[in-house]
């Protein structure tokens, strides 16, 4: 007959079988707060497009303003 | 919603906090697989009414979160049409064959195990999970199912027995001086 000690050995064995692992909880507490709570991958991505952004607007040529005024007066 | 810091660090506490009874509460009720899924549809939903479950003690958290988890696996059942679909999808343990006899032995033995569990029926599924896989004694698994605690004892002591049964059944080896 199984005894009970024997019993509680195996569904400590089966429960740690079960149990979800550390990184699959941390991942769905994330997942949870994370549209609040930029991770460092997103600010990294945001601040390269921001420096993107900032240099196109730098390099673009200045739109000749004088010629088209003096054109329709 | 306006979240701050703070909203993060209680959440994570009160998470850390029931995450593990409440994630043993599906694997009864329900699967390996689907567990997850409910866990984070649980707490998203604790994550959205923080302001009310943060201010309330610890046991009436755990009951607040447990009234969420089983509402959920109503609906969850309700979308299937049938509760035996999710149990029929609860995987068995693979034995480790490989390894020492005595690993492979216990391997099988947890493999057994498990499948008795599965054929449990549900209410007794249920407690011997959480009773397994949490740290909750008899009335706090009283508290989060909302039924008393010598109902749980009664359904573990019933457990129990089944379950020691199906080893004996099936991997017993067998005794030629036992008689039949």
């Amino acid at each position: 007959m199984t005894d009970f000690d024997a019993l509680d050995l195996l569904l400590d064995q089966w429960a740690q079988d079960h149990r979800l692992p550390q990184r699959d909880s941390d991942e769905i507490r994330r997942a949870i707060t994370a549209p609040s709570v930029p991770s460092p991958a997103w600010w990294m991505s945001f601040t390269t497009q921001m420096a993107d952004v900032v240099v196109r607007a730098s390099v673009l040529p200045t739109p000749n303003t004088y010629g088209a005024a003096a054109f329709t007066r | 919603m306006s979240v701050e810091w703070g909203d993060v660090a209680t959440f994570t506490h009160i998470y850390e906090e029931h995450r593990t009874a409440v994630h043993a509460y599906f694997v009864g009720r329900t699967s390996d697989s689907d567990a997850p899924d409910l866990l984070q549809e649980t707490f998203l939903r604790v994550w959205r009414r923080l302001p009310t479950v943060r201010v309330l003690t610890p046991a009436r958290q755990r009951a607040w979160i447990f009234t969420v988890a089983r509402n959920l696996t109503i609906d969850t059942y309700r979308s299937r049409g049938t509760h035996e679909a999710a149990i029929s999808r609860l995987p068995t343990t693979v034995p480790n064959s490989e390894g020492p006899e005595e690993v492979a032995l216990a391997s099988e033995r947890v493999a057994v195990l498990d499948e008795a569990i599965r054929q449990l029926p549900e209410p007794l599924r249920v407690v011997v999970a959480m009773h397994a896989m949490s740290e909750l004694n008899s009335a706090e698994i009283g508290a989060a199912l909302d039924i008393p605690p010598g109902t749980v004892r009664y359904r573990l002591s019933l457990a129990r027995k089944r379950l020691a049964g199906a080893l004996d059944r099936t991997v017993a080896p067998a005794d030629p001086k036992r008689g039949s």
